[in-house]
C-alpha cells in the first residue's frame, strides 16, 4: 500500500450509551469526500436517517478535520462539527459548524480523521483520547462548570498541553444557542451542537496528540506557504486601503489587519489602561499569519484572560456607547465576551453589531458578515411596545448596561424566566412570541422583524439562512463575508466589497475572478451571474473540505488579484498547489471542483431526505423582493430571481432543486440516488412537477 | 531578564535534589542563535511547522525543535521558544556517549544521531520549559535545534518579524550559563 499523506487514516467512533469505542478505516470514506465538512456529510447521509431528532441518542456529533489540517498547510486551521443541528428551523437537518484554533491539529496527531459521538451516556461523562486510546470517564466534577473552568479542571488533570472541546451550563441546559468551546475562546457556535452534546450527556472531549502527518513534499508546502504569505501581508511602505482609510505598512510587524476593527477608533497598543485591560496582545491561529485575534487581560480579574475575535469584541460597544456616553471603553464589551464563551451560549446569537452603523433594517450590502443579531431583533421589539420589563423581566431601561447584560446572558443560560423562550431558538423564540397575548397587540409584528433579521443576517444567523442558500447552503464559517447574497449584491451595485482587510476590492477584481464582466450590469440577471454563484459554492466547499479559512483564503485571492500580479501558480488561491504538495499527486482548480460538486450535491440529497422539498431551499422571504435601493428601483425583481434560479438548476443537471440520477451517477454517488427513488423523489430531469416527490 | 533567571534559580534547584555528577565542559560559544521578540509573536506556529516540515519532512508539533511556552491560547504569556544554544550547554554535558557535538561552522549544538542511544538524559537537564531538546519516540532519538547549517527555516517563516537570526562570529553569550562556583 502507498504511504498514506495528509490523512491520519482512522475515524474514532465512541457509543455512549453501550461505553463501545471503534476505530474504523479512514480509507472508506476518503479521499473521496475530501475532508471535513464533505466527510462529515457522508457519514451523516450514512448514519443519521430523517427520523432521528436532534437531540435524540441517535443523532451523531461528528468532529471532522480537514484534508490540509495539520499538515502544514498555510491557512488551514479551521475544522468542522456536523450533525443534525437543532438551530435549523422548521426541520432539523446537516449544519457543518467550523471552529479555529488548534482542535483540528490535536486530533490528527492524535491519530485521527474525525471523531464519531453516538449514543447517551446515563449519568455526565468526558471523553479522554490520547494518540489513539479513548476513554470514557466520569464528569460529575464537570458537570455544572463553565467552559473555562472545566478546561482549567481537565488540564490539571491530564496535563496542560491538551486541547478540549467542552460544553458550559447553556449546552447542559440544552439552550438552542449553545456552543461547544474549543481551544482557547474559539467555539463550534452556530447550529447548536452544545445542546447536541448536552443531550448526550458528554461534557467535555480533552484531546492530547503527539503524532505527526506525513506530507509527499514538505519543500514545496514552505514555499506555497511563503508565496501565500507574501500575498497576504502588507510590505513595509506599502499602501492599502483598510476599511475606509489608507493605512501603510510599517517596518515592523505587518500591519494586523483587523486592528482597526478591533478596538474604537485610534485605538493604540499601549492604551490599554483606559480599555479597562492591563494587558492586550495580538494572537492567531496555527498555519495563519492573520491577527484576527486579540489576547486580552482584564485589569481586576487576572484569572479571565484570553483572546477574542474581531466580531466577538465588537458586539457589545453599542450597547455600552448608548448606555454609557463617549466612546466604548471595551469594558462591558470583554464582559460579554467572556460571559458568553464561559456559559457556552453564542455570542453572535445573543449580542448586537448595531453600533457599527448598522440600523436594524440596514441593507445587506453591510461589510465583513456584520449583521444585526438577535438582541437587535428584541430591542426594536421592545421599542415597539412588544417586549416589556414585566413580561420578559429584564431591565430594558437599562439596555447597555453591565446589569442588563449579565441579566440577560444569565437567563438564557440557565432557562429562567424569559431566557426560556430565547433559548427555544431564534424562531421558536418568535412563534413564542406571536402566539402569546402578554405580548400585547403588536406582537405580530415579531414575524417581519424576525424576516428582516434572519433574512439578511448571512453567516451569523446560525439556523437556516432564508437567504440565497444555493449550494453553499446550510454552510457556516467563521467569517464569511462573501456569502453569496453580499457577493451578488456587490456585484450588481458594482460597488466596493467592503471586506475588512483586502486592498482595493472594487468590482475589477470581482470581473476578474468570474471572468466576464456582464455581473457589473445592474439589471442583467442571466447565466454568468449564475455561474458566479456556482464559483462561491465550489469556493465554500473548499474552504470547508479542505479546511481553509476561508477569511485568508479570500485575503490572498482578492490580493492577488488586486495586485495583477503575475503568479507563479495556476491559481491565487494556493489550494490546489497546496494539494499537490501534501499529497503529491498534480492537482488543478478543475479537478478539485469536481469533487466539491460531488459534495454540493451530497448535501443537496441529506436536505431533500430530511423534507426540505425541491426549491424550499432556495426560497426567499418575502423582504427580499421589496429591498429598494436608494433611487427606488426594486433590488431583486422576483421573476427575474426565480430566473436566475432556474437557470442555476440547469446548470447544476437539477430539475427544481433536485440532483437528477444521471448528475449523481456521474458524481459516483449512485447509492444516494438509489436511496432517493426508494423513497419517492422523482430524479428524472425531464418529467414531473413540484410536489409530487417524498411521502 | 527577570524570567531567565527565575528559570536559572529554579532549574539549579533541580539540579541539586538530584545531584548525577559530571563535570562542567567548557565548549566554544555559538555564533548564532534565534533571537524572539515576545510582543511580536501571536503564536501562529509557522516557525514550529517549518522547523518539522524541513528537519523530519512531517507536519508535527512535537517534532519541531522551536516550541511554544505553552499549547493553549488560554495562557496569556505565550511565544516561541527556540533552543538558545547554551554557553554551558547542559544536553552536552550529561550526554554518556558524547554525541551532542558543536558544529565548526555555526557554532550551534548538534546531536550526531549515530551515536546516540535514546537515554534522553538531555531532555531531561535541558534547563529551561518546554526542553529545547525534543524526543523523537519512532526514531528513539533525541532531535536538537541545529540552525538549520545557519539558514534557519523558522526565522524564514516568521510573517511578523518576532523570530531573527543574530549572529556574532566571536560567539554570543545566550541561554543557560553555569553558576559560579556551582558544579
Amino acid at each position: 500500500m502507498a504511504e498514506q499523506y495528509g490523512y491520519a487514516g482512522k475515524i474514532l467512533r465512541v457509543d455512549l450509551t453501550d461505553k463501545i469505542i471503534t476505530e474504523i478505516p479512514s480509507a472508506d470514506y476518503l479521499p473521496k469526500y475530501v475532508g471535513g465538512r464533505g466527510l462529515a456529510a457522508r457519514i451523516y447521509w450514512d448514519e443519521i436517517t430523517p427520523k432521528i431528532g436532534a437531540l435524540d441518542p441517535e443523532n451523531r456529533l461528528i468532529f471532522a478535520t480537514g484534508a490540509l489540517t495539520a499538515t502544514g498547510a498555510a491557512y488551514a486551521a479551521p475544522s468542522v462539527c456536523v450533525a443534525k443541528a437543532p438551530c435549523i428551523y422548521p426541520t432539523s437537518t446537516i449544519y457543518p459548524s467550523i471552529a479555529l484554533g488548534r482542535w483540528g491539529y490535536e486530533i490528527k496527531f492524535a491519530g485521527y480523521d474525525a471523531i464519531i459521538v453516538q449514543g447517551k451516556a446515563e449519568k455526565p461523562v468526558y471523553l479522554w483520547i490520547r494518540d489513539g486510546h479513548a476513554e470514557i470517564r466520569d464528569a460529575a466534577s464537570l458537570w455544572g462548570k463553565t467552559t473555562s473552568q472545566t478546561r482549567m479542571k481537565l488540564m490539571q488533570m491530564h496535563g496542560k498541553n491538551l486541547q478540549a472541546a467542552c460544553i458550559g451550563p447553556a449546552g447542559e441546559n440544552l439552550v438552542i444557542q449553545s456552543i461547544i468551546a474549543v481551544d482557547c475562546n474559539t467555539a463550534f457556535a452556530h447550529g447548536g451542537f452544545g445542546a447536541v452534546m448536552g443531550s448526550k450527556n458528554l461534557k467535555a472531549i480533552a484531546i492530547r496528540g503527539t503524532g505527526s502527518i506525513k506530507v509527499a513534499n514538505p519543500k514545496r508546502i514552505l514555499e506555497v506557504n511563503e508565496h501565500m504569505r507574501k500575498v497576504a501581508t502588507i510590505l513595509p511602505g506599502e499602501t492599502r486601503f483598510v476599511g475606509g482609510k489608507t493605512i501603510v505598512g510599517k517596518h515592523r510587524p505587518p500591519a494586523p489587519f483587523f486592528w482597526q476593527y478591533m478596538w474604537p477608533k485610534g485605538t493604540k497598543m499601549g492604551r490599554e489602561q483606559e480599555l479597562g485591560l492591563v494587558k492586550m496582545s495580538p494572537s492567531g491561529c496555527p498555519g495563519c499569519n492573520t491577527i484576527c485575534k486579540t489576547k486580552v487581560r482584564l485589569a481586576d480579574n487576572a484569572v479571565h484572560s484570553g483572546s477574542f475575535e474581531c466580531g466577538e469584541s465588537l458586539l457589545w460597544a453599542g450597547q455600552e456607547q448608548e448606555y454609557y456616553g463617549g466612546r466604548p471603553a471595551g469594558r462591558v464589551l470583554y464582559e460579554f465576551a467572556i460571559l458568553t464563551d464561559d456559559l457556552g451560549i453564542d455570542s453572535s446569537l445573543v449580542s448586537s453589531m448595531a453600533w457599527m452603523g448598522f440600523p436594524v433594517d440596514y441593507g445587506p450590502e453591510a461589510p465583513g458578515g456584520g449583521s444585526i443579531m438577535h438582541l437587535d431583533m428584541l430591542r426594536e421589539a421592545h421599542k415597539r411596545g412588544i417586549l416589556t420589563e414585566e413580561n420578559t423581566g429584564l431591565p430594558w431601561s437599562k439596555y447597555g448596561s453591565q446589569e442588563f447584560l449579565r441579566e440577560y446572558t444569565y437567563k438564557i443560560a440557565y432557562r429562567e424566566g424569559f431566557g426560556n423562550v430565547i433559548a427555544k431558538g431564534p424562531a421558536l423564540s418568535t412563534k413564542y412570541i406571536m402566539e402569546h397575548e402578554e405580548f400585547g397587540p403588536r406582537r405580530r409584528e415579531m414575524e417581519y422583524l424576525y424576516q428582516k433579521t434572519y433574512t439578511k443576517a448571512g453567516q451569523f444567523g446560525g439556523m437556516r439562512r432564508h437567504a440565497i442558500v444555493w449550494g453553499k447552503g446550510l454552510g457556516d464559517c467563521a467569517v464569511s463575508p462573501m456569502c453569496t447574497l453580499f457577493a451578488l449584491q456587490s456585484i450588481k451595485r458594482g460597488k466596493e466589497l467592503e471586506v475588512m482587510n483586502n486592498a482595493r476590492a472594487d468590482s475589477a477584481w470581482l470581473i476578474k475572478w468570474y471572468g466576464t464582466d456582464k455581473i457589473k450590469d445592474n439589471t442583467y440577471w442571466g447565466e454568468d451571474v449564475a455561474k458566479a454563484v456556482i464559483i462561491h459554492d465550489y469556493y465554500h466547499m473548499e474552504g470547508d473540505c479542505a479546511t481553509v479559512c476561508s477569511f485568508n483564503s479570500e485575503l490572498t485571492l482578492m490580493r492577488g488579484l488586486a495586485l495583477e500580479e503575475e503568479l507563479t501558480w495556476g491559481s491565487v488561491h494556493g489550494t490546489p498547489e497546496q494539494w499537490s504538495a501534501v499529497f503529491g499527486e498534480d492537482v488543478t482548480q478543475e479537478d478539485l471542483m469536481k469533487q466539491y460538486e460531488r459534495l454540493v450535491n451530497l448535501e443537496r440529497a441529506i436536505w431533500i431526505r430530511d423534507g426540505y422539498l425541491e426549491g424550499a431551499v432556495d426560497a426567499f422571504h418575502d423582504v427580499i423582493y421589496q429591498e429598494k435601493s436608494k433611487a427606488g428601483d426594486v433590488l431583486f425583481p422576483r421573476e427575474k430571481l426565480d430566473n436566475l434560479l432556474s437557470i442555476y438548476y440547469q446548470l447544476r443537471g437539477w430539475r427544481d432543486g433536485v440532483p437528477s440520477r444521471a448528475k449523481l451517477e456521474e458524481l459516483g454517488l449512485k447509492d444516494v440516488a438509489d436511496e432517493l427513488e426508494r423513497m419517492g423523489v422523482n430524479l428524472d430531469l425531464t418529467i414531473g412537477g413540484i410536489g409530487d416527490s417524498i411521502p | 531578564m527577570s524570567d531567565k533567571k527565575i528559570e536559572t534559580e529554579e532549574v539549579n534547584k533541580k539540579r541539586l535534589i538530584k545531584p548525577a555528577f559530571v563535570p562542567p565542559v567548557r565548549v566554544p560559544l555559538s555564533k548564532g542563535v534565534i533571537i524572539v521578540d515576545e510582543e511580536h509573536c501571536t503564536c501562529c506556529m509557522h516557525c514550529v511547522h517549518a522547523c518539522s516540515l524541513t528537519n523530519e519532512g512531517v507536519c508535527s508539533h512535537e517534532l519541531a525543535r522551536i516550541q511554544l511556552a505553552e499549547s493553549t491560547n488560554y495562557i496569556f504569556e505565550n511565544s516561541a521558544k527556540p533552543c538558545l544554544q547554551c554557553v554551558d550547554p547542559q544536553c552536552l554535558r550529561y550526554c554518556p556517549t558524547g554525541a551532542i557535538k558543536v558544529d565548526a561552522a555555526t557554532g550551534a549544538r548538534i546531536i550526531e544521531e549515530k551515536f546516540c542511544i535514546g537515554c534522553q538524559n538531555c531532555v531531561e537537564k535541558c534547563p529551561y520549559d518546554p526542553p529545547r531538546i525534543r524526543f523523537n519516540k519512532e526514531k528513539k532519538k533525541a532531535i536538537k535545534c541545529d540552525l538549520c547549517g545557519g539558514d534557519p527555516a523558522c526565522v524564514k517563516a516568521c510573517s511578523h518579524g518576532a523570530l531573527a537570526y543574530f549572529t556574532d562570529p566571536n560567539g554570543v553569550q545566550t541561554g543557560y550559563i553555569q553558576p559560579k562556583g556551582s558544579v
